[in-house]
This record gives structure tokens, sequence and C-alpha cells, in this order.
């Protein structure tokens, strides 16, 4: 039985893994480039480690490996040539960005809005150059690169309230899902791990004070404060950690509810409006489908 | 990893700024609850004289409407056939309070007559002393 499983898994997941070919390494980003239109299918990524797969190779039958030169800039007279030979597996050929040697050292990768200019050589099994690819890209960032959207619990002590949020969080420097903390290095670290938030609480679980508790709108109560994204992962460098998948969408709250309360003057009926720090634990929203039963009771 | 001051000290001052005073009914000022009072506390019969009797309330209260009753006497009111009870909005604004007035007569009795108002839970009573 159990070698049928075996053999089952291997079925669904050896096609795709052996059509990455040797060289591919779980947790690269592919870029795909075309030998006859030159068009790549997106731009390089920005904190994650690469390859360029190149293909329509089909009119150069003889072309059996690659070298890489990559420099960091427009012009051609930066680039920097590797050693490294990238041969053909089936019908194209895989160039692992080598990060370490470009930047000298480990954690460090591409950085966000910036030009980068690379050229690929195509040989024959004689060596001899048969055709030569120059490229710039640019590692484009977009809005959506530095608001994350997530949700979680808090317990605020002050009013002894526990509840859920969904809060939008603002980065100071685009961040890559994709991207390993436990790869990275460096000072843009700090943050990418730190953000701004704002939000609603849409459910108050429990809150124990002598006047109620009450809404501040329909929505839920406001919520602001700092972020801190991946405390218990990736400060020290840790490839291939399995905690990956559930501690680096993970993050830690501190902020502020604002909410109204019934006034203790019995004689007054408009309610005051108090706020009170709390600290939390949130979850990425990309990461709601491993948590789809309890994400549904946030919805506003 | 480096210790950054900093941030600490901005969180330190941004949580010492964030919890604000929570409403506490057991605190709240003698001064800024329903409060009541006559023209004389004292007073002798047979004369039939008029008390001015007051309802003092926060501003903050708003036009709340007062409940004035009484053990024995009599309001005079507006409404029609009003003895022991009469209603009252307390519209009449002086130094950050509002006031609700009423006339109370006696009947020439002797003995204590007690004068109670009501508003939005809030309950108080004073002492009329004929002799």
């Amino acid at each position: 039985m159990k070698k049928l499983l075996f053999y089952l898994l291997l079925l669904c997941a050896g096609p795709k893994v052996l059509s990455q070919g040797p060289d591919f390494l779980a947790g690269q980003r592919t870029v795909t480039l075309s030998a006859k239109t030159l068009q790549q299918s997106e731009d390089l990524p920005f904190d994650n480690p690469f390859s360029i797969l190149v293909n329509d190779l089909e009119e150069y039958t003889d072309v059996v490996k690659a070298k890489l030169s990559f420099g960091e800039g427009p012009e051609e007279n930066d680039l920097q040539a590797f050693n490294q030979i990238f041969n053909k597996y089936g019908k194209a050929i895989r160039i692992v960005f080598p990060a370490e040697t470009f930047f000298g050292r480990k954690g460090k990768f591409l950085l966000p809005n910036t030009v980068y200019t690379y050229k690929i050589d195509f040989y024959d099994k004689n060596d001899v150059l048969k055709l030569t690819i120059l490229r710039s890209s640019y590692t484009r960032t977009k809005f959506a690169d530095y608001v994350k959207l997530d949700f979680g619990f808090g317990y605020a002590p002050n009013i002894e309230g526990v509840f859920g949020f969904t809060t939008a969080h603002i980065y100071l420097v685009p961040i890559n899902n994709d991207a390993d903390l436990g790869k990275v290095s460096g000072f843009r670290k700090f943050w990418q791990r730190s953000s701004f938030y704002f939000g609603f609480s849409p459910l108050t679980i429990y809150t124990d004070t002598k006047q109620p508790v009450n809404k501040l709108s329909g929505t839920g109560n406001f919520i602001y404060g700092y972020g801190l994204r991946s405390p218990f992962y990736g400060w020290k460098r840790s490839e291939g950690s399995r905690a990956r998948t559930f501690l680096q969408p993970m993050r830690l709250v501190v902020g502020s509810m604002v909410f109204k309360q019934a006034s203790e003057n019995p004689l007054i009926i408009t309610e005051q409006i108090k706020q009170s720090l709390y600290i939390g634990i949130s979850y990425d929203l990309n990461i709601a489908s491993l948590f789809s039963p309890i994400a549904k009771l946030y919805t506003p | 990893m480096r210790i950054r001051i900093w941030p600490i000290v901005a969180l330190l001052g941004f949580a010492s700024a964030c919890n604000s005073e929570l409403e506490d009914p057991d605190a709240v000022d003698s001064d800024h609850q329903l409060n009541l009072s006559v023209s004389d506390s004292i007073v002798s019969t047979g004369g039939a004289e008029k008390i001015k009797v007051f309802a003092r309330v926060p501003e903050k209260a708003g036009r709340v409407e007062i409940v004035f009753s009484s053990s024995a006497g009599a309001f005079t009111a507006a409404t029609p056939n009003a003895k022991f009870t009469v209603k009252q909005i307390a519209d009449s604004i002086v130094n950050n309070y509002r006031f609700a007035r009423v006339d109370f007569i006696s009947d020439a009795i002797v003995g204590d007559v007690y004068i109670t108002a009501e508003a939005r839970g809030a309950r108080t009573r004073i002492r009329i002393q004929f002799n």
C-alpha cells in the first residue's frame, strides 16, 4: 500500500519536478526568456533566488550549453562574467542566477526598482559561440507590493477584551511574497518585517468593563498600530526550514483600538470615544485558505 | 542582531498615550449627578406659600425630562390635575448646568414631605420640614 501511494505521488509530482531540469531549486522563481523573440515572461524578481529558463532554441540545434554575465545598471560595460556552465536540458537551458558569487556573500538578492543587465552566451559542444543574448530588466514593483492584508486576534488588557480584526499593512519597502526571510540578510530585513497598519475589528469576543463597550461604527472598531512580521522565523538564516509556511506569514501586532463606551453618568446618553492598547497575532490573508473556517468569521 | 533603541522608545511613548481612562459609574462626581434643591427646607404651615423646587443636571445631559413627585402637597404646573407628579424639561442653562423648576404648595401639614426627582435612571430625594 505504501509503495502504491509513493508511486502515485511520484506520478503526480514526478513529471513536474523532472521537467524543471536538474538545476532547478525549490523556492527559486523561474523567469522564462524566449531566444527567438527576446521576450521575458516577467520582470526579474527582487529579494528572491531566480533562474532564467531560455526556450525557443529549436533553430540553434547545436547549442548545448551557456554562460552568464550579469551586472547592475543599464550598461554592458558593468557586466560580471561567471565561469559556471549551464547545460541544455530537453529543449531549454536553465540559467541559475549565482547570487552568492555576484554579491560576494550569502543573503543578498536583487534590489527592487533597479535596472539589471545580463548577457547569455550560448556554445556548441566544441565551445564555439553560437548565440549571444543581451538584455536589461527592471525589478519593477507595484502598489500591491507595499500593502498586505491580514486577519488575526488581539487582546486589550485595559478593557480585558478579546477580539478579531482585519487590517491593511503598509510597508516602507516593497515585499516579495515568495522571498524567504531566512535567506535574506542586511538592514533591509528589518524594513521587510516592519509595517504600519490600520483596519477594523468587526468581531468582539469578550470584554469586561464597568460600562458597556460598543462598536465605533457598523463595520466595527477602528484599529491602527505597528506590525512585526515573522517574529519567530528567519532572524538567523535557516534555509529550507519547514516552519516557513506557518511562521513567516505570522505577524506580531501592537496598536490601539478605538471604540465607544457608554457614559459613566446615566444622565448623559452620548457615548464616549475611547482607545485601548492591544497586542495580537495575525496572519497574511494569502494563508487564509489554510484557516478558511476562522477567516470567514471576519468578513465585515 | 543589533537592538535599536529608538523603535522601543517610540513604542513606549505610543503605548503610554494609548489607553484612555474608562468610564466608571462609581467615580461620577456628585456635582454631575441629578441634584435637587428647594428654596425653603423648613416651612411654617398655614401660609400656603409656594416653595421653589430645582432639579439640576449637567449641561451634557441635554434636554432631559425630569419627573417630580411628592409624598404630600401639590405641584403647580401647566398640566391640569398634576398633583403629586409632574414632568418638566431641564432646558434652563446656567453655568454648565441645566435646571428644571416646579413650584410646590404645602397643604398646611405638620411633618416631613419628601420630594423626589427622577431622570434616566438617576433618582434623588429631598425633605421639607413643616412645623
